[in-house]
């Protein structure tokens, strides 16, 4: 089945072809949204939003790209929505009480040096500049080819290219400064 | 870093996350009882609306611009006089205005 049929079953409501293109790609999408947001919970709420939105738009699909890109890139423009939102919502909370829920019960499977590394990333990665966390995502938690990054972010390859390399660079300066002063401290 | 950032992977998605998003579909479902094509006239209504508006403030703003004043030249004061009584017939009486 070509993805022009995958998308035209979806739309027709054939439940074993959905469950199967959910099944296929929900660790993908999973990973995005949580590389992007940092939170188990929150990746859940929105992967289930994502599909929803493939449910209810494929018989839009048109076939110009690969269906899998055109669902990373609903996913990415639903997170990137998600996070403006909540953005503005941090405005009017403390920013304490917003990062508490940070790797703190959701992550039992990591080592507790490791979760405190994880951590340093994550605030080093919301740092970045978007483009570039973005690309970054994109790259190291979902694991996508350059060429396909390119497509879901709409630029070119060697944009890409150029936002992934500076965002490697900028964290290994970040967290180097980070576990330099931890060193001279101790 | 990208070693550290791969074991922050998430490695399996809950097993109930699909029910989840069937439960939502169905209860789409059941919440639009409205059919598709109902929405889309009802659209489609509120747009002709719009629009009939628009035209109408539209053509009330034209024709009150297009009024030009006009030349009192003789032949005019003369067709006044002339058909004077024939104007003012449709707001007074014919025999009142006869009378005066």
């Amino acid at each position: 089945m070509n993805d022009i049929e995958i998308a035209k079953e979806i739309a027709l409501g054939n439940q074993k072809v959905f469950e199967d293109f959910f099944n296929e790609h929900k660790l993908k999408v999973m990973n995005l949204c949580y590389g992007m947001t940092h939170n188990i919970d929150n990746a859940e709420d929105l992967v289930q939003d994502i599909f929803l939105e493939i449910y209810s738009s494929a018989k839009t699909f048109q076939g110009k790209s690969k269906l899998s890109t055109w669902l990373y890139r609903i996913a990415y423009n639903k997170t990137i929505n998600y996070l403006r939102k909540e953005k503005i919502k941090n405005l009017f909370v403390s920013i304490d009480n917003s990062k508490q829920w940070l790797l703190s019960d959701d992550r039992a499977d990591l080592s507790l040096e490791e979760r405190e590394k994880i951590e340093t990333l994550h605030k080093v990665i919301d740092k970045l500049p978007s483009k570039q966390k973005q690309a970054i995502i994109l790259f190291v938690y979902d694991e996508l080819p350059q060429k396909e990054i390119a497509e879901i972010m709409d630029c070119s390859l060697a944009s890409v290219e150029v936002l992934i390399h500076r965002a490697k660079k900028s964290i290994k300066n970040k967290t180097d400064i980070i576990y330099g002063n931890v060193i001279e401290k101790g | 870093m990208e070693t550290l950032l791969k074991k922050d992977r998430i490695q399996e998605v809950n097993p109930y996350l699909f029910q989840k998003i069937q439960t939502k579909i169905n209860n789409q479902h059941s919440i639009s009882f409205v059919p598709s094509w109902g929405l889309n006239a009802l659209r489609l209504s509120i747009i002709t609306l719009a629009l009939l508006m628009g035209f109408n403030i539209y053509s009330t703003y034209s024709s009150s611009s297009d009024v030009s004043p006009i030349a009192e030249t003789n032949s005019y004061k003369q067709f006044v006089e002339d058909y004077h009584f024939e104007a003012l017939s449709s707001l007074y009486p014919v025999e009142l205005l006869s009378e005066e």
